[in-house]
Order: C-alpha cells, then structure tokens, then sequence
C-alpha cells in the first residue's frame, strides 16, 4: 500500500472521528434546553420553570424521556418524576393537559419530596425497605 | 402399587396445599402499605379500583403476594367497595436454587375491564421488564409499575387524570429531605456512547498516520539500476540483444551525424 493511501486512510478516520467527537460534545442541548425549545413556558423563578403542555403527562414524559433520557424514574399516580444528573423534572396533569415543572436537584427534591423520598435522598417516606430478588436473584 | 399411591397422594395434597399469600414476598411491609395507600388514594380520586397480584415460585415454594386499593394483603376483586373498574397488575416470578442451571425468570400483564390500560402500555413507560422482575429489583420495578396504573387508566380514558402541586419547601425542610443519590452524568448517558467512539476512531488515524510515515518507502522503493558502462569492449557487444538507447554503441560504430571519436581500450 501507498504512503499516499494509508496517509489518506489515516486522514478519513481521524476526519470522521473528529466529526463525532464534536456532534458529541455540541449536539445535545440538554433537558434544560429541549423543555425550553419543545413546551410553552408559564413561569420561572431562578432555576425553577414550569412548563405546559396540551398533551397528557403519559405522552409528555416519553417525549422527554426518549428526547433526554434521565437517569432515574420515579412513578406515582400523580406524576412521574425524571432525575438528571443536576436537576429534577416532573410531569403532572393540568387541565386535560400537562405541567412540566423543573429544578435544580435540591429544590426539586424539596419540591416532590413526598414522592421521591426514600429513592433519590433523606427523608421519611416510601421505598426505603423495597427488597429485591429472591434465592436465585443475581444469578 | 400401594408405595406408587401413596407417592401419588401425597403430590395431590402437595399442589392442593395453598401457597403463602402475602404483599410482604417482594415488599417490606410499610412498602406495601404505601403502595396501597397510594392506590387507595387514586381510587377516591377516580373510582377506579388498582391492585397487585404477583405468584412467586421461591425454589419450589409458592409464594403469592397481592394488594390493592383495599388495603395490602387484599385481592382487588375481594375489596368491599364500587369499582367503576377495575386495573390489576399480575405477574409470575420464578426464582430457581443458586445450583440450578434454570435461569430465573418472570411474566407481567396489566388485566383491565372495559377500555383501560394494557400491557403495551405499561411496557412503553419502560420502568419494568421481565429481566428486572426476574433480578434484584423486583420489589422496585414492581411497586413503579403498580404506581403506574392510575396514570395509564386517566391515559386511557377510564378515569381523570389526578393532579399534584409541588409541595411547599418548608415540609422538606422539616423532615431534613435532601438528595444524597449520585446520577449519571447526563452527558456521559446522552452522548457518551459517541464519544467513545469518536475519540476510538480519531485516535486510530493518529496512530495509522504515525505508522503510515514510519513504514514511507518500504515495499515501494524504486529498483536502483547500475549506470550504463561508459565502455563496452566490442567483443562483449551482442548486437542481438542491444537497444541503441540505452548501450553505448561499441567503438567501430559511430553515432550517426556525429565525427568519429571512437574511444578506444585503454592500454594496460
């Protein structure tokens, strides 16, 4: 082979793993920005803004989980409850529709706490003892 | 034939013996009470009624844990009050011994009347699989896919959706509620998997380039060929086998329009 041929070789895959390392590292706007581009802002204080949507929490909560998947998901027949690496997003029903609230993870944790206590941080609540697995758990 | 009836007997007695029917088989039991407070709670919002029916095969024992609206420990269709309708979860987990090379294994439905919530629609919430059910989370993917069913039920149409409001800062401030989990990153978990690859694809074309330059020249290297003689004795000149262009010609044969400068052998 050709100094010429494997110099260019070298040169396409360097090109094309360049090209994925920035659609990587600029593609992603974040769940901050995909609530922002996708729903209808009602209000914001600080870091805490509620969104709505005309759609049912169902349908939102898997836009935005298959948009940005979150971490962790917490369910309860008032909402789900989707945590990210820095804040927390809830999907309730409002008016035949839905409102996506989202917070920072220490407000939003005291906002939901009642629902997401035990699972994601301190607090007396539910889910602190759920169990797992049985004899053959883990195999 | 006495020995094999009494053998058969006693299987007979074995399969009709009940098996243990209680929510705490994959729950602690404030866990289930939770979970069927929380179902009690949807009930008086939507009057429909939620339960959990889970058959467990613990290593030959049968185990069966249910729950409902009603209370825990309480089939849905035992409970004393109206449904409007009803929505249950049942499954069946089957945990084998450590030695047994059966792996363990697990099956869910969602069981609705009327119109209401499917197993499709649990599955596209994708918070339980038959995978989870049969490993370490069962109690967990469990109680998230019961706390579903009133939300796939208003989804559905077969009641309203129930609304929820942040709670104020002050209740969580009284019960020193904080997060002390530690999620993912969500760049690694969005685009981690491409940067990786990116990174794998541009560090293979440094590394062939280095290589590239490391090995320029060898196998394609010209062939180096001896100079053509400046003298060719005339015994040694073929003129069968010579090419004018590139052999000198011998010295009794000048080139043409040239004067004849015929070199000769050098004495010795």
């Amino acid at each position: 082979m050709r100094t010429r041929t494997k110099l260019f070789i070298a040169g396409g895959l360097g090109g094309v793993g360049l090209i994925v390392l920035l659609v990587a590292l600029l593609g992603g706007s974040g769940i901050r920005g995909h609530l922002a581009d996708n729903y209808r802002r009602v209000s914001a204080d600080g870091d805490s803004i509620v969104y709505t949507s005309n759609q049912k929490p169902t349908k939102v909560y898997e836009s935005i989980r298959s948009a940005v998947s979150p971490a962790d998901v917490q369910v309860d027949p008032k909402g789900y409850f989707l945590r990210y690496s820095d804040d927390i997003v809830a999907v309730t029903a409002s008016d035949g529709g839905s409102r996506i609230y989202i917070d920072d993870e220490r407000r939003g944790y005291a906002h939901w706490y009642p629902f997401v206590v035990g699972f994601w941080g301190t607090g007396s609540g539910y889910g602190e003892g759920i169990r797992g697995g049985g004899p053959g758990a883990g195999k | 034939m006495r020995r094999a009836l009494v053998t058969l007997a006693a299987a007979l007695l074995l399969a009709a013996a009940p098996g243990t029917a209680s929510a705490q088989v994959i729950f602690e039991p404030s866990d289930a009470d939770d979970l069927a407070q929380k179902l009690e709670d949807a009930y008086q919002e939507q009057g429909v009624c939620y339960g959990w029916d889970v058959d467990v095969d613990n290593v030959g024992s049968q185990q069966e844990s249910v729950g409902s609206n009603f209370g825990a420990d309480t089939d849905v269709d035992d409970g004393t009050g109206d449904c409007d309708a009803t929505v249950e979860f049942q499954a069946s987990i089957r945990w084998t011994s450590e030695s047994s090379e059966i792996e363990d294994s697990a099956s869910y439905q969602v069981v609705s009347s009327g119109s209401g919530p499917t197993t499709s629609d649990l599955d596209s919430l994708e918070i339980i699989s038959a995978e989870g059910m049969a490993g370490d989370n069962v109690g967990l993917e469990v109680y998230k896919a019961v706390s579903a069913l009133p939300l796939l039920a208003a989804e559905a149409g077969l009641a309203d959706p129930i609304e929820a409001s942040p709670a104020p800062p002050s209740e969580a401030r009284a019960d020193n509620a904080e997060p002390t989990d530690s999620p993912t990153s969500d760049f690694l978990r969005q685009s981690g998997g491409a940067f990786l690859f990116g990174a794998v694809l541009l560090v293979a074309g440094v590394v062939f380039a280095i290589w590239a330059f490391r090995t320029r020249g060898q196998g394609s290297r010209p062939v180096r060929t001896a100079p053509p003689p400046e003298y060719v004795p005339p015994e040694w000149y073929d003129p069968n086998t010579a090419r004018g262009d590139v052999r000198p010609r011998p010295p009794d044969q000048p080139e043409p329009g040239t004067p004849n400068q015929n070199k000769t052998r050098p004495e010795e």
